[in-house]
């Protein structure tokens, strides 16, 4: 059995030069997680 | 964790990080494994009874001796006890997702509140989801839970009944939750109003990029500004639309900037007439100030400013901006007289080092400070100078990045090494190197830039020969904490730095030691022998020559110095045929290496390999005569001396076939 999952972070205006980078952490570190 | 899913997504807005993953497994894997334990020989007795370290280590794991099995590893008989590791509900290991969202890294953090938490900025909300049921754990005083938000001022609180809904409710309520597809849409429309208008848009990366990561629903809109601030600087014009206000700027077919410019708004198009007036009213107003700038500016004289620069300190130990002039000034002269210019290039550099700085007086750099240069280019103009000096006072900056544009005009090339020069030599004899994280001055960058302008010019120059004139113009700065290691510590600096150059054209690290075992030299030229020896390196046909070469290195290391070498004693025709060999491809050899040939001054020592294989393969080098013995290790020493010159052949790993 399967199901789908979802994490979501809300916070107040990120600066964009952080948002890329901020994003592929964690991508990278739930796919390590799991 | 061991948790098997079908895919990952993940979002970004400016407001949120999410990240989605479909499909995934109720339970953990379950898993069977072998865990290993002692030698058999120490996990069994004398009579083959389980001994305690067999007990130990299957009480460890959970098993008793019945479960023991034993298999040869490496040789070795091992026990060995089968795990089985059974798969825990996902659902009580989801929690720990917490310590994934608070380890992200950002560039600054911040708290907030009574919290301790430092993140980029306040956690509002949380969503944490597995099938229709919330994940609970908290941060920073947050509960998951299953709302989320749309748009600021466009859309409401969404309540998900499961986290396949996410991306369409968003987008429902003016949110384009995927990163790529917010950039698509402002592409688009760019590309919309191209073909409309007739107008080129270029897009540049590095800012579209930047604005997607600005909005969650994103808008373009063109607006324009008065014809008349058509007169300023373009550079001007498109720093203060790109930079400032994060607009790209529109140009004509024929390339000319027009008075209009893109935006893209954080919403949708309603009331976007008002939006367009806004960002116009505001970059009128940024125009207007350069415009004020610019006419001011032209008021006054380059005297003027260079009077300034007397009060404006450069570094705390090396004095005034206007000190550092004069340095670079001198510099600049010193550079010149060694590539032999002419009266003329040579005091145009002069002056070009002269009022290279008076630009960082004027308003307009210090509000535009990005256009350093560019701005004392086109002052230097309109207060009469040529354009070759106000090329050269906007060409000494660069390169402004690693592998950014290098001057075009030899003065501009001359200027801006000086300049480097200067800041590298009196930082470091300072006491200001560079550590690995912290390069306040940029002094790795500006040293990468005055090598690679060397190779570029293919002067006839050695870096040392550069070096070696602005360290004693440092000797007569009375500065407290100037060493006599700083010399030391500023060519192992750009050996470093020539190292790293070398890399970049992929260079061995061992080929790269063997170039520059004794100074950099002339760039160009060191770079050239890098890269004819790397090929040689895994050259068969060179494995005789290198052979003869490295005898003669590593037998050297006995001569201790000597380099006299007298034909009386000689005594086999071997020795005297390599002496006379040694002699003719000496100076083909230094001709060819002034020359930078490095193909043909690495083939005269080419010439050497069969007289060097003869003669040690007739002669015994240390022989029990004093006089004999030293002769033939001068006659060594001389050739090592020869082979050094260009390369220091022991430190290169050949790669021929054997």
């Amino acid at each position: 059995m399967a199901k789908d999952a979802l994490f979501e972070i809300g916070l107040e205006e990120l600066p964009a030069r952080f948002i890329d980078d901020a994003e592929k952490q964690l991508l990278n570190k739930t796919a390590d997680w799991l | 964790m061991r948790i098997s899913y079908e895919s990952i997504t993940s979002y970004a807005t400016p407001r949120r990080l999410a990240v989605s993953i479909k499909e995934m497994a109720e339970f953990q894997t379950t898993i069977e494994e072998e865990a290993k334990g002692p030698a058999e020989k120490i996990a069994k007795g004398i009579n083959g009874e389980w001994t305690k370290a067999a007990i130990g280590f299957t009480r460890g794991q959970g098993k008793s001796t019945d479960d023991i099995f034993t298999k040869e590893v490496n040789g070795t008989s091992y026990i060995f006890v089968n795990k089985h590791i059974e798969g825990k509900p996902v659902e009580q290991l989801l929690p720990d997702f917490k310590a994934i969202v608070e380890s992200i890294q950002f560039g600054k953090n911040m708290r907030w509140a009574h919290g301790t938490l430092r993140y980029a900025r306040p956690i509002r909300w949380i969503v944490a989801m597995f099938g229709k049921e919330v994940i609970p754990f908290e941060i920073a005083g947050v509960q998951t839970g299953s709302k989320t938000f749309g748009h600021r001022f466009l859309g409401r609180e969404i309540s998900l009944n499961e986290p396949s809904e996410y991306e369409d409710s968003l987008a429902e309520n003016f949110v384009v939750a995927n990163s790529q597809e917010r950039e698509n849409m402002i592409l688009k429309e760019i590309k919309e109003l191209e073909e409309k208008h007739q107008f080129r848009i270029p897009v540049d990366e590095g800012l579209l990029n930047e604005v997607r990561n600005l909005v969650e629903y994103p808008s373009v809109f063109m607006g324009s500004f008065e014809d008349k601030f058509l007169e300023l600087p373009s550079e001007v014009l498109i720093t203060s639309m790109k930079e400032h206000q994060r607009y790209f700027p529109v140009l004509s077919a024929d390339s000319e900037l027009l008075p209009r410019f893109i935006g893209v708004r954080n919403g949708d198009m309603h009331k976007i007439d008002t939006v367009v007036r806004g960002n116009e009213k505001v970059l009128r107003a940024r125009l207007s100030d350069a415009e004020f700038f610019f006419e001011e500016d032209q008021r006054q004289s380059i005297h003027f400013y260079q009077e300034k620069l007397q009060r404006v300190v450069f570094q705390e130990k090396l004095g005034t901006i206007s000190d550092k002039v004069n340095r670079v000034m001198s510099i600049t002269k010193h550079i010149a007289d060694l590539l032999k210019l002419d009266e003329t290039t040579t005091k145009t550099a002069v002056r070009a080092a002269e009022i290279s700085k008076f630009d960082l007086m004027t308003n307009m750099v210090n509000e535009f400070t990005e256009l350093q240069g560019v701005i004392g280019e086109k002052y230097a103009i309109h207060f009469g100078e040529t354009p070759a000096v106000a090329q050269a006072i906007r060409e000494h900056y660069l390169p402004k990045q690693a592998n950014g544009d290098l001057p075009d005009s030899l003065t501009g090339a001359i200027v801006s090494i000086a300049d480097k020069m200067d800041t590298i030599v009196g930082c470091i004899s300072a006491g200001l190197t560079p550590t690995g994280s912290q390069d306040p001055y940029g002094l790795r960058r500006q040293a990468t830039g005055i090598l690679r302008i060397m190779k570029e010019r293919e002067w006839e120059l050695s870096l040392e020969e550069i070096l070696t004139t602005v360290i004693s113009l440092y000797q007569n700065v009375n500065m407290e904490q100037q060493s006599m290691t700083s010399t030391v510590e500023l060519q192992e600096f750009f050996r470093q730095r020539a190292a790293f150059l070398l890399k970049e054209l992929h260079v061995g690290q061992d080929v790269i030691q063997a170039v520059l075992h004794n100074e950099i030299g002339r760039f160009d030229y060191t770079v050239s022998k890098a890269e004819l020896l790397s090929e040689k390196r895994n050259d068969q046909a060179f494995k005789p020559v290198q052979e003869a070469l490295l005898r003669v290195l590593n037998l050297s290391e006995k001569a201790n110095g000597k380099d006299i070498v007298n034909q009386e004693f000689f005594i086999s025709e071997t020795e005297k045929d390599l002496f006379d060999q040694y002699n003719q491809s000496k100076n083909d050899f230094y001709a060819y290496d002034q020359q930078k040939d490095s193909v043909k001054a690495l083939e005269c020592l080419a010439t050497l390999a069969e007289p060097i294989h003869a003669f040690f393969d007739n002669n015994m080098v240390m022989a029990d005569d004093d006089q004999i013995r030293n002769n033939r290790l001068a006659l060594v020493n001389c050739l090592s001396v020869l082979i050094k010159d260009f390369a220091d052949l022991k430190l290169v790993e050949w790669k021929q076939q054997f």
